[in-house]
């Protein structure tokens, strides 16, 4: 049957330039975009002013120009100097008192870095030992065990804080770096159990088949085969670690003792402390230092870091 | 064909018993581990160090653990016998302390507990040898970790926690049975009224807030739009901070003296009035807006996942049906995401329950004690000599998480187990 061809839409689809809905979308995104970056942008311009500028200026606008600053020192003298852009910044890492004690943050960021890279270590090697024997070699009652240690991960550690402590105590190692460590392991094991167990479940089972025929053991199949190809999953584990023992307030507060303190708790302390001045660019600048490595982390590795929130958080 | 018809015999095959090491080596490794116990009993230095409890509790752990993993032994007599032990010594030591010593002193119960504890750990670790090998023992071993995690750490400290709440503890955590009194004592007091009442206002609010930003942000970023990565860096990053730095970033742009109300009146809004946080009334949702800023991010992210996951065939039906695109998204899009929703919400609400960090660093408490949440109120007790006070208190937070936790346990056990 012949007859006039059927008219068909040709071209490509006409895009209207200013789609109402479109802008919708676009200015909702920005403002709440905006509103999210907002105390950032206020603590990062505060935290380059001098206190003379805090008190005069307003949150949202830098200061531009810098005077010359008069503040008192712990031991009551007072000082006069030229402000310059950097001074708070200077005075929050070397300076900022605590009490009696003016070493700045510096020490506890040590104190943090101590802390975060033994605690990290340890959590992952133990998860992803037990991962990998919960995906690929279960035994009676493994499932249990996994499923009241995922239901054990929502129960306030305010619950578990003082048994811990007296446990602690009892092994003779409260107040010591050992303590935080281990309670970092002990409560960083669920998420990366289930980060790893996923991730191992999710491997072909002939890989697992075919390691065995060739008579490669529990240990050996997992340093030699399932190792090497964990790297993805091992970069999300650690940034999730590390940024988690790096925020960590409570445990570092109870267990860590006075002299293993990390930056979050001095930080807190920065705040609370009542002696002389209370100098507000100085504390933007040591709250800045602190959330500045896992901030780093974040937007170095932003990629990881969501899947592993996904993959943590929902189970696959 | 080679069919040796063994499975037909009546019972199923069993390889015949090859113990994994010789006559010889076995009896050198019992003789090693039993010279091991005898030299700790006789000089008492790992006593002296660390107590009898330790040892008990360590004996305990492979006990339990021995119905699990079938170490070292697979006959029942043997189990039970090594489980009487146990009890015999529990209840030795439980009777000394009991009669205050009169049924059994308590020098003779702390010597059964030492006896005990390593009779019990040497003789596990010698018929382990023994009766060597053990079918998956590398992944058995690989698991004690855990093991001892869920068994001690979860299970054990909740239990420590709920009935040590039934106690009269004050600095020392000694158990003196008060039935209780703690609880009526609990919520006979001002502060823990505040403090459970901010709890729920921080649970609901912050929880709430948090979901519907989260998600009304995953709606408009699953638009196909422009830029995704940069917004989604832009939502997510505080999630990336700590509480205690996200509190204090709060804390100065809500300050009357320095913050948002003084700029805006600076810039010409005279009778602008910002101050809850210096408001007793207000200061807790001085919290719920810092938490929610902090937390809706991740809810974006989760629920994006949950979005992304659903099939582009839904969208073509619901378009050819010429339905609008809201009532997609509250009428088929919201039903189907029922699962992702329940677990973002026990995530989100379990840790609004145990929220501690951002009020002790945006308001401590204040002013006055009128933001006190529960875990502020554990942590006061706990290590200022009220130990049974903060237990009680503790345990209620439990409570609540346990509540929380249903519907999380409904969806991933009970239901996926009736679809299977």
């Amino acid at each position: 049957m012949t007859g006039t061809p059927a008219i068909e839409p040709f071209g490509p689809k006409p895009k209207r330039l200013f789609d109402p809905a479109r802008i919708g979308v676009y200015a909702f995104l920005i403002i709440t975009a905006l509103y999210f970056l907002f105390p950032l942008y206020v603590v990062i311009i505060t935290s380059f002013k001098d206190l003379d500028a805090i008190r005069d200026g307003n949150i949202f606008w830098p200061q531009l120009k810098y005077g010359v600053i008069t503040t008192t020192d712990p031991a009551g003298n007072i000082v006069t100097r030229q402000a310059e852009w950097w001074h708070p910044w200077y005075r929050a890492w070397f300076e900022v008192c605590t009490g009696l004690e003016c070493k700045g943050i510096s020490p506890n960021f040590w104190n943090s870095v101590i802390i975060t890279i033994p605690s990290v270590i340890v959590s992952i090697a133990v998860a992803i030992t037990t991962g990998y024997a919960l995906a690929n070699w279960p035994f009676r009652f493994s499932e249990g065990f996994f499923t009241v240690l995922i239901v054990g991960s929502f129960i306030p550690y305010q619950v578990l804080l003082y048994p811990m402590v007296l446990l602690t105590k009892n092994m003779g190692i409260y107040s010591t770096l050992s303590a935080v460590i281990f309670v970092h392991t002990v409560f960083g094991l669920p998420i990366l159990t289930l980060l790893f167990r996923n991730y191992f479940a999710s491997l072909p089972v002939e890989l697992f088949k075919a390691a065995r025929v060739d008579g490669a053991g529990f240990w050996r199949i997992l340093l030699q085969v399932f190792l090497p190809m964990s790297l993805p999953i091992l970069t999300v584990a650690v940034i999730l670690q590390v940024t988690g023992i790096w925020n960590d307030f409570l445990f570092g507060v109870v267990f860590a003792g006075l002299p293993n303190y990390p930056m979050t708790v001095k930080l807190n302390n920065i705040f609370t402390s009542t002696f002389g001045v209370k100098e507000y660019n100085v504390e933007m600048a040591a709250t800045l230092l602190t959330g500045a490595i896992p901030l780093a982390i974040y937007f170095l590795s932003g990629r990881y870091f969501v899947r592993g929130i996904a993959a943590g958080a929902v189970k696959g | 064909m080679t069919s040796l018809g063994l499975a037909s015999a009546g019972r199923a095959y069993e390889p015949p018993y090859i113990p994994a090491f010789s006559q010889p080596v076995r009896w050198a490794a019992v003789g090693i581990i039993a010279a091991i116990a005898f030299a700790a009993l006789a000089s008492d230095w790992p006593f002296s160090r660390i107590g009898t409890f330790q040892p008990m509790m360590l004996a305990l752990g492979f006990v339990l653990i021995q119905y699990v993993v079938d170490i070292p032994f697979r006959a029942h007599k043997w189990r039970l016998a090594v489980i009487g032990v146990f009890l015999a010594a529990t209840l030795a030591y439980w009777l000394s302390w009991y009669s205050g010593g009169a049924l059994v002193s308590p020098a003779a119960a702390e010597s059964v507990w030492k006896y005990a504890s390593v009779g019990l750990i040497a003789g596990l670790l010698g018929a382990g040898v023994w009766n060597a090998p053990y079918k998956n023992f590398h992944s058995k071993v690989a698991s004690v970790p855990m093991m001892f995690i869920v068994l001690f750490a979860f299970i054990g400290c909740s239990l420590w926690t709920m009935t040590y709440s039934l106690s009269d503890a004050r600095i020392y955590p000694v158990f003196t049975f008060v039935g209780f009194k703690q609880y009526y004592r609990l919520f006979s007091v001002d502060i823990w009224e505040i403090a459970w009442k901010n709890g729920l206002i921080y649970l609901f609010l912050g929880t709430a807030f948090s979901i519907i930003t989260g998600f009304f942000l995953a709606v408009f970023m699953d638009q196909k739009i422009r830029l995704e990565g940069l917004f989604r860096t832009i939502y997510l990053y505080p999630f990336a901070l700590s509480f205690i730095v996200t509190g204090h970033v709060w804390a100065w742009i809500f300050s009357p003296a320095y913050g948002l109300q003084k700029s805006v009146r600076q810039m010409g809004w005279e009778s602008f009035t910002f101050e809850w946080i210096a408001d007793s009334k207000m200061a807790i949702y001085c919290v719920v807006i810092a938490g929610v800023w902090q937390g809706s991010g991740l809810v974006m992210a989760l629920m994006l996942a949950g979005l992304r996951g659903i099939d582009d065939e839904i969208w073509r039906a619901s378009r050819v049906d010429g339905i609008p695109k809201w009532r997609t998204y509250l009428q088929i899009v919201i039903p189907m995401m029922r699962p992702v929703l329940i677990t973002t919400f026990v995530i989100v609400a379990a840790g609004a329950v145990r929220i501690y960090d951002l009020v002790v660093a945006l308001t401590d408490g204040g002013p006055g004690i009128s933001s006190t949440v529960p875990a502020q109120y554990v942590y006061k007790y706990l290590f200022s000599g009220n130990i049974g006070q903060g237990l009680s208190a503790a345990t209620v937070m439990l409570l609540a998480s346990a509540i929380i936790l249903i519907p999380w346990v409904y969806v991933e056990f009970v239901k996926s187990k009736q679809q299977r």
